[in-house]
């Protein structure tokens, strides 16, 4: 036998030759034991069940159960508690379900890079973490002496929310260390109806809790697909259970959603962006017919016509006044607002006189609709058609716009140094603030805290979100932005993958995944519950909680002290229940929330909100100027825009809109949707995601036929700002002359500049909204080619 | 009951096998557990370590992942700095990212269904480990199934099984001989080879490239070898 091995005797070669020249990284060690006996390491190997939660950033808050073996998550499951009538379990979806998918994916960041290409080139090296923090805290030195701490801009991020996300540590390291930071006002989600919503009513919390649907004969869901979106934990629960009890579902919306599809009597196709208008002609029909709740709009609304205006406001500026066409000689008839909304005459007169008659009766808006160019209108339409009808303040009505409930679980924040962050930009226009924040007024471009900015933005902290490239509009013209390394000197990101954004950061930290660390939940305002999200898992290879490394960061700037006030993440999360205790007398403690993994507040009665102001209007004033409802505003008035900004709700046509002369090269109106394999940018590439929903646009059959397209095809969009690659779904369940496309899909650039995956704010525009200077991501025209 | 192996080790052979499959082991486990540092690239270039690799007679593979890395290290212009950068980029892109790996160096990312880490396949990988009291490093944050771990693991066998043979002890030898081959066919043939096929598809130096075919080439040996030492004589 042994004649078969002709080995070649290398003496110099034996067991050490292979591994001479190289020091042991990270291999097997001995374990301590004898090499052939079993070991103890084992010992921890009794399963575990440990209660976490889901925080994809839907809207909902989800209770998740991971099971743990010998360290390792083997199974999720989510809340196993029985429904009730009086509480409904917190059950999370294939999305929440399929996190592991996340946690354990082969691509998560694993240790701290930095760049060494071009910025955005994508070449990165690794580095160990006291490298990362010693480069932030000279950097931050370096750019605070130079360019002062409004140069330094914590970006819109919520990969991770709660208190233990990373914002809120960041923001009290700058106010320590830089004395203070550029902050910002509003969301991506929701900018336009909260600046919006307020103008009316003084507040957002304009809705009623979910469970006084139940008591609507008629609810309109305008752009409104919590199927999808999930908005709260449960609310197509509360839908469903309204339409058992009967009440009348009537969905408006370009698509036929999913929502339409379980829940809707009906479903009326409208044209993105022309909301305004169908109300309007709506109201004028009520006025017609006299179908409106007069004596609502005398006793609480200012503006609705020329008896109820504010002191010397000039004749001629009511909504009544608009809307018959006095001022502008053109009623706002359903027959002109059929040519704008693409929705015919009649059905506008019967849902006018439905929702007029039937009562009481909800018109719930999502947040689709103020997404726009002229957004703001939407809301404002919606709120004043909510008066008109007097369905404000009563059970099973609702007083619309952005719809949050009165009440919800609060806890407390990570405390900042007083006076900080009061100096804000709009978040979406930052690009903007990068390239000449020094021109930037308060007049001009609605900076809150100052009369203009001090400094472009030089440095940003990008922690836990993808809004620095991918879910930002126009991601041509960002790109253009960030790759200028002179422009913004220093980019940070912190994250669970090698996002389209971090890819255009200087340094990329390893960010670690919901079970790797605690938090406290809560929804948007949906739900009247927190739930505490334990860490199931320690971090993987050398991921970091962001306080963990603001931690190091702070100790190289001599703040250790001051900013961890020798406190650990846990402290600060009892910290935070020490509010929650404050706000909530039945809040049980931290050790016992943190057990239960959920605290539910206990509420007698569904909220109704503005009940208490409806009911002694004199005692219970708006929170608005005038103490009343404010279907005319002097606030907006004083703006001076009376086109783009009227003081009044009206239809303004939007930039980029279906009556822009653009639509003779780009015909085709575009939305995006808010699609159920991801939430926002998560999940993208969450193999379980991807498998369960293809990354698609939908068509209708006559845009198809013209354009020979066949359902499957790969299909070109394009504009002036880009291009990109997407498979053609065809189908009626979208209306002629609107393309819808998912929101949230990773740019995936080609040779040619050429988006390969969908992603839609190549497409989009970096023009703020007219009202609130807001991302307007679904208002755009495109043309559509077979690829 | 006599196998090949008791029956080589007997004679004082079965040293000499092992050390040969424990210098290919150990080669490759190098290559591919972390990132290249240019004194152990220079080393490989200046030692010739690379054209003793053995096995090249019974592998086509083999020969031809030697020639690929000869061929590297013979150039001067790829053990410059510069160069070295390069070498440590396509490590970098290839197993550590930061974005999409083209070839994830763990056994689970080719085993399980969605292609997600920490699967059965891992906690067989530790459980095998620690039954030899290896305990990966990384242990609890780093999946277990790594394919530096895995080769790391044949190279610390065929030395313990070295050490029995030089002892005498051919019975000892055979056990740890059995548990190399059902760690082989249970493990690492089950995925290394795709694995291997994609860095070589991937990979932007011949250093990997070839690393890659050697790989393969290795473990289609050693099963042979493996099966033929446990044969009885």
């Amino acid at each position: 036998m042994s004649e078969k091995w002709s080995i070649s005797r290398r003496s110099l070669l034996k067991w050490s030759g292979a591994l001479a020249g190289a020091a042991a990284v990270g291999g097997l060690g001995a374990g301590g034991v004898g090499p052939f006996a079993p070991t103890e390491a084992n010992a921890d190997s009794e399963p575990k069940v440990i209660p976490t939660g889901c925080s994809n950033n839907c809207g909902g808050r989800c209770v998740i159960r991971a099971h743990v073996k010998e360290g390792v998550i083997t199974r999720i499951e989510s809340d196993p508690d029985p429904d009730s009538a009086e509480q409904m379990a917190l059950r999370g979806c294939l999305r929440g379900r399929s996190y592991r998918s996340i946690v354990y994916h082969p691509d998560r960041l694993k240790y701290p890079m930095k760049r060494v290409g071009k910025r955005g080139e994508g070449k990165f090296e690794r580095i160990s973490w006291d490298e990362a923090t010693t480069m932030i805290a000279n950097e931050l030195k370096r750019i605070n002496e130079k360019h002062g701490a409004l140069s330094i801009y914590p970006h819109y991020a919520s990969g991770i929310s709660g208190p233990a996300a990373g914002t809120g540590f960041i923001k009290r390291l700058l106010g320590l260390y830089a004395g203070d930071y550029l902050n910002y006002y509003g969301t991506y989600s929701s900018g336009q109806t909260r600046y919006a919503t307020p103008y009316t009513y003084g507040t957002s919390n304009s809705g009623n809790h979910r469970a006084d649907w139940v008591n609507s004969k008629l609810i309109i869901l305008d752009g409104f697909n919590p199927a999808e979106t999930v908005f709260g934990t449960n609310t197509m629960y509360y839908l469903r259970k309204a339409k058992e009890a009967g009440a009348k579902i009537i969905v408006i919306d370009p698509r036929y959603t999913d929502t339409a599809l379980a829940l809707a009597d009906e479903w009326i196709p409208i044209r993105p962006g022309t909301d305004s208008a169908l109300i309007d002609a709506m109201a004028y029909t009520m006025i017609k017919e006299n179908l409106h709740d007069q004596a609502f709009l005398d006793k609480y609304c200012l503006g609705f016509d020329e008896e109820h205006m504010p002191a010397g406001t000039p004749a001629g500026n009511s909504y009544k006044t608009y809307v018959m066409g006095q001022a502008d000689g053109q009623p706002k008839t359903p027959e002109w607002a059929q040519k704008i909304t693409g929705i015919p005459a009649n059905r506008i007169k019967a849902l006018a006189r439905e929702y007029a008659m039937v009562k009481p009766g909800a018109l719930i808006q999502g947040f689709g609709p103020q997404r726009h160019a002229n957004g703001e209108q939407s809301v404002r339409s919606a709120t004043l058609l909510a008066c008109m009808t007097g369905n404000v303040g009563r059970s099973g009505g609702h007083a619309s716009g952005a719809g949050y409930p009165p009440s919800t679980v609060t806890f407390g924040g990570i405390p900042v140094k007083a006076g900080t962050g009061k100096v804000q930009i709009s978040c979406f226009i930052w690009t903007d603030a990068i390239v000449r924040g020094a021109e930037m007024t308060a007049e001009k471009d609605l900076i809150v805290g100052a009369a203009k900015l001090p400094s472009n933005i030089k440095l940003i902290f990008n922690l836990a979100g993808n809004t620095l490239v991918n879910q930002h509009s126009d991601i041509n013209k960002t790109a253009q932005i960030l790759a200028d390394e002179s422009l913004c000197e220093f980019i940070v990101t912190s994250d669970i993958f090698m996002s389209p954004s971090a890819k255009f950061s200087d340094l990329v930290l390893p960010g670690t995944t919901t079970y790797e660390r605690d938090n406290i939940l809560t929804p948007w305002g949906h739900g009247e519950y927190a739930i505490y999200s334990n860490k199931v898992i320690e971090p993987m290879y050398e991921c970091r909680e962001e306080y963990d490394w603001l931690s190091d960061v702070a100790e190289k700037l001599g703040l250790k002290k001051e900013f961890t006030e020798g406190k650990s993440l846990e402290d600060w999360m009892k910290f935070c229940c020490e509010g929650a205790a404050k706000a909530h007398p039945e809040f049980p403690g931290f050790e016992a929330f943190k057990k239960a993994g959920v605290f539910r507040r206990k509420v007698a009665a569904p909220e109704i909100a503005f009940a208490k102001q409806i009911a002694d209007p004199e005692k219970n004033k708006f929170a608005t100027p005038s103490g009343k409802i404010e279907l005319f505003s002097k606030a907006l008035f004083d703006r001076k825009n009376p086109q783009f900004v009227p003081a009044v709700p009206k239809y303004v046509p939007a930039f980029d809109g279906p009556s822009d002369p653009l639509v003779e090269k780009y015909p085709l109106q575009m939305t995006g949707w808010h699609y159920k394999r991801r939430s926002h940018s998560t999940h993208d590439n969450n193999p379980v995601m991807t498998e369960a929903g293809r990354q698609e646009m939908w068509i209708n059959p006559i845009d198809a036929d013209a354009r020979g397209i066949a359902d499957g095809d790969q299909v070109k969009i394009f504009n002036d700002r880009g291009a990109t690659l997407i498979p053609a779904k065809v189908t009626t369940r979208i209306m002629p002359g609107v393309i819808a496309v998912p929101q949230g899909a990773w740019y995936a650039p080609g040779k040619d500049g050429v988006d390969t995956h969908g992603a839609i704010n190549i497409l989009t525009t970096q023009r703020g909204s007219y009202m609130s200077n807001s991302n307007p991501q679904h208002t755009n025209l495109v043309e559509v080619v077979k690829a | 009951m006599n196998t090949n192996a008791q029956a080589l080790a007997s004679k004082g052979e079965l040293g000499a096998v092992l050390e040969d499959r424990g210098f290919a082991y150990g080669l490759l486990m190098q290559a591919f557990l972390a990132e290249p540092r240019a004194e152990q690239v220079r080393y490989l270039a200046e030692s010739g370590a690379v054209s003793l690799f053995p096995f090249g007679e019974r592998s086509d593979l083999i020969r031809q992942g030697m020639e690929r890395v000869g061929a590297y290290l013979a150039d001067p212009e790829n053990l410059t700095d510069e160069a070295m950068g390069r070498l440590r980029w396509d490590y970098t892109r290839l197993f550590i990212g930061p974005d999409r790996l083209p070839a994830p160096p763990w056994e689970s990312a080719y085993r399980t269904e969605e292609h997600v880490l920490f699967g059965e396949e891992t906690l067989a990988v530790r459980r095998a480990f620690l039954s030899y009291g290896l305990v990966p490093k990384a242990m609890g944050s780093e999946p277990d199934d790594h394919i530096g771990l895995e080769l790391n693991f044949m190279f610390e066998t065929c030395r313990l099984a070295a050490e029995a043979a030089e002892e005498g002890d051919g019975a000892r030898a055979d056990r740890v001989l059995r548990d190399q081959q059902t760690f082989l066919t249970e493990h690492l043939l089950r995925w290394a080879p795709e694995f291997g096929a994609d860095v070589a598809k991937d990979a932007q130096t011949g250093f990997y490239q070839g690393m890659a075919l050697m790989l393969t080439g290795l473990l289609a040996v050693d099963r042979a070898t493996l099966q033929e030492l446990l044969q009885e004589n």
